[in-house]
């Protein structure tokens, strides 16, 4: 018995040595030259709602496509929320409620990594990493996706814009509340 | 008198040797956009910052400093947009007496970060 705690003791400590697997190499090596904390995520909250002024309910808004200003940041599925303990009618192939169901994502920089081999993608790496230094940007949805109860899916463009504020020093910022329409 | 042309001789000679034993080495960034700095030829650092386009001064490598001809990589840290990442070439380069070597560091310079 001591020697499987033992056992259960070491492998612990050595996975706890382990390297964050979720950074790719150049990422791993990369340093901020002002010490400075790297912004990196933005974070919404969407909710979906349909003509009749109720709200969709999906398991998630798929590929959301954000841009920052003008420039592309991401496409990202939001967080699943389990529908089955959502109050909701079936309407078509739609779910939906009178109660506001807001999805939420956290929106990480999507940034193309190159092979790394050459300099020049190393260089091209550095350059690629759009800086939200402090201040007020105006935040896009582009489009994003649905699926339905009977598995159709469609794809909206709302072209739905709101602006936030990044704060000196802050890994993150709120952009806020989003309400994308559909019919 | 006879002593002093023999010093006299061997001094030139001297001069000459240490003329003769060494190489001129040089190196310019031609990467797009970055900044690359402590550019290295092995332990011989050859320049401290180098703007894209830009070449170092020529650096005299002495046979009594480093046995030529010797092949060592370049080493560097790429800065750009507030980031910097340790970089060495994954080649060598050759240095022999009497060379006038000039690296060339491009975008199509293979790059490896040992980590």
């Amino acid at each position: 018995m001591k020697r499987l705690i033992y056992f259960f003791m070491t492998s612990l400590l050595l996975l706890a040595c382990g390297k964050d697997d979720s950074l790719n190499s150049a990422d791993r090596n990369t340093v901020s030259d002002d010490g400075s904390i790297p912004f990196e995520e933005l974070i919404l909250l969407l909710n979906i709602k349909t003509s009749d002024s109720s709200y969709l309910v999906v398991q998630s808004i798929d590929s959301v496509n954000i841009y920052i200003n003008d420039f592309y940041w991401t496409k990202k599925n939001s967080e699943p929320v389990d529908t089955t303990k959502i109050d909701k009618q079936t309407i078509g192939n739609q779910y939906i409620s009178g109660k506001k169901i807001n999805y939420l994502i956290v929106a990480d920089q999507d940034i193309v990594e190159p092979d790394f081999i050459t300099a020049g993608e190393f260089a091209q790496y550095l350059n690629a990493a759009y800086r939200l230094d402090p201040g007020e940007y105006a935040c896009l949805i582009e489009s994003f996706q649905l699926r339905f109860n009977d598995s159709t899916s469609k794809t909206y463009y709302p072209y739905e814009y709101t602006t936030f504020k990044v704060e000196q020093n802050l890994r993150s910022a709120y952009v806020g509340e989003i309400t994308l329409k559909i019919d | 008198m006879k002593n002093f042309k023999y010093i006299l001789f061997i001094g030139i000679l001297m001069t000459l040797q240490s003329c003769i034993e060494s190489g001129e080495i040089q190196i310019q960034n031609n990467i797009s956009q970055v900044k690359i700095l402590d550019v290295k030829w092995g332990d011989h650092l050859l320049s401290s910052e180098l703007l894209p386009g830009e070449t170092s001064e020529q650096l005299t490598i002495k046979n009594s400093v480093e046995k030529l001809p010797s092949s060592q990589k370049v080493s560097f840290k790429m800065t750009a947009n507030n980031k910097t990442i340790y970089l060495e070439t994954q080649g060598t380069y050759l240095l022999d007496e009497d060379d006038d070597l000039l690296i060339i560091l491009t975008d199509q310079t293979i790059v490896q970060n040992p980590n």
